[in-house]
């Protein structure tokens, strides 16, 4: 399939690569249908394209790549909704922005991280019930501390 | 909007399957107890709209911005 005039140009897909918010993404609710698009080897960063609204897409990145320590965890009720054990694969990918021209002042939102399952290709930004993550997450200044702010 | 009145202890009840209980009120703080079934996200609105925000922010990045 072909996804026409994104950000990127035009776009070929499967129907197997689509992964399926059934809530859509916090604030976006009317699209639920996205694919993951990378678009340079080797890079952390990925975009969170919507096959429904080509001009849609959120920048997204590993947090791995940034943060150490970084172990969200989610309610019993979040993983029954997404249909994952410990044992299934999924992957979790953090919103990031950067504002215009100054990629130095990136953020990355540790506290609702999306996560996918990769079996099923379910999807869910999740809210994290735990209060420590930031939701601006310093990628280049906050390098050298650990995810989790000090409860104050 | 209903406005309700409530005392601590009491509780209101939104459809069929979500409760809404005052567990205490300590001067401007109003603690509450929800009860609501697993498929219904409850969370602090003020939160919820950040969050939105970052994601709106998250959506408007410029590509050439991407560092390398």
């Amino acid at each position: 399939m072909t996804l026409k005039g994104t950000r990127f140009g035009d776009i070929e897909y499967a129907k197997s690569d689509v992964i399926h918010f059934p809530e859509g993404m916090i604030g976006f609710q009317k699209f639920c249908k996205y694919v993951v698009v990378h678009l340079k080897e080797g890079s952390p960063y990925r975009w969170l394209q919507s096959t429904e609204e080509a001009k849609l897409a959120f920048l997204v990145s590993i947090p791995e790549s940034f943060v150490t320590e970084y172990a969200p965890e989610i309610s019993n009720a979040e993983a029954d909704s997404l249909g994952l054990c410990a044992e299934t694969p999924h992957l979790i990918l953090v919103t990031t922005t950067i504002p215009p021209g100054k990629p130095e002042q990136a953020t990355a939102n540790l506290a609702a991280p999306v996560i996918i399952n990769l079996e099923t290709r379910k999807a869910k930004q999740v809210i994290l019930e735990d209060e420590a993550y930031t939701i601006r997450y310093p990628i280049f200044s906050g390098q050298q501390e650990v995810a989790k702010l000090a409860a104050a | 909007m209903l406005v309700l009145t409530r005392k601590v202890n009491q509780t209101i009840v939104i459809g069929d399957n979500v409760e809404v209980v005052v567990l205490e009120v300590r001067g401007e703080q109003v603690r509450l107890g929800i009860r609501a079934p697993r498929d219904v996200s409850v969370h602090r609105k003020e939160i919820y709209e950040q969050i939105a925000e970052e994601n709106r922010g998250a959506s408007d990045v410029r590509p050439e911005d991407i560092p390398e």
